[in-house]
């Protein structure tokens, strides 16, 4: 079976501040997504390999893709840009999505954001809807965090299923 | 994801409440099952519902004795077997989930004593970090359970 090509972060940052701390986690969770994807064929990201669950890789990293966006961007920034997916059409995936491009968009985005967050401080307050001034960086990142690990756990056993591959 | 709280709590409230909240996600996953359902294997992974919340438990008891406690309790690190993983013949779905709530039941208290984050244990771990890691785990594991318990009945939710 194919390696994953993102490397894992080399650490976690087991006693740092708790800026360091999240950011660690985050790095980490979104590595593990993209490495469940990495090596497989398009169509067996494209393939429900857990039936009747009809969850996908390549609809795993399109949806996480856009609640990125709109998490840090959107709601903590608001910023005017438009959901990549209206009505949940990163679950319906077109006949020629490919591994490749859901990576690339899933990394543009998070190269975005991670220009922003490199001077975010964690009482940040959201500027955008829901709730402006509501919502810290702080709560951002941790829902952040147990979304892509609740995430990672539907993509263990969907790339589990496709070629027995486990582990991050 | 419903928002767990409203309004912005301190770094110690917000990470209690997540913790709660995949408590809560992994064990309405476990609600209703027969224990012919939980000791199932639908998919290839060798987890079943009923292995997933008895290990849950394991993981909880064994990070807040020894990192967020700080007890020095021998046999928790490394696991002595992996019974954790095993069914034995007296598990049944309300043994195994009375067996977590009264570790989780435990380990709320150890956290009500809690003010500190930042200082680290001899194996150099703050609190923070723990907290985290727990929340992640749990959460992906309530991942493993949505796919799970879809296959078993079908029942999808949060």
């Amino acid at each position: 079976m194919a390696e994953a090509a993102t490397p894992l972060p080399a650490a976690k940052s087991f006693g740092e501040d708790e800026r360091a701390v999240l950011l660690g986690y985050l790095a980490y969770h979104r590595a593990v997504l993209a490495r469940k994807a990495e090596g497989l064929s398009d169509e067996q990201a494209r393939l429900a390999a857990c039936p009747p669950s009809t969850l996908t890789l390549l609809g795993l990293i399109r949806h996480m893709t856009d609640v990125e966006r709109w998490w840090f961007r959107r709601v903590l920034r608001d910023e005017d840009v438009p959901a990549l997916f209206e009505d949940e059409e990163e679950w319906r995936l077109p006949a020629d999505a490919t591994v490749v491009d859901a990576l690339t968009a899933y990394w543009d985005e998070i190269s975005v954001i991670d220009v922003h967050l490199a001077t975010a401080t964690m009482d940040d307050r959201n500027a955008g809807e829901p709730d402006p001034g509501q919502h810290t960086l702080r709560r951002t990142i941790v829902h952040m965090i147990e979304e892509y690990a609740r995430h990672c756990g539907h993509a263990d056993l969907l790339r589990e299923a496709i070629d027995g591959t486990t582990g991050d | 994801m419903p928002v767990p709280f409203e309004g912005p709590p301190d770094e110690l409230r917000g990470l209690r409440m997540f913790l709660d909240e995949q408590r809560a996600a992994l064990l309405r996953k476990f609600d209703g099952l027969t224990d012919a359902q939980a000791t199932s294997r639908p998919t290839r992974s060798d987890f079943c519902m009923l292995t997933l919340v008895k290990h849950a438990a394991f993981v909880e008891r064994r990070w807040f004795q020894l990192e967020i406690a700080r007890r020095d309790i021998e046999g928790l690190w490394p696991p002595p077997d992996d019974r954790e993983l095993k069914i034995e013949p007296e598990d049944t779905v309300e043994s195994i989930r009375a067996f977590y709530e009264a570790i989780i039941a435990e380990n709320r208290e150890i956290l009500d004593n809690v003010t500190d984050l930042d200082s680290v244990s001899a194996s150099e771990v703050n609190r923070r970090w723990v907290l985290l890691h727990l929340i992640e785990e749990l959460a992906r594991h309530a991942g493993h359970a949505d796919i799970i318990r879809e296959s078993i009945d079908g029942i999808r939710g949060p």
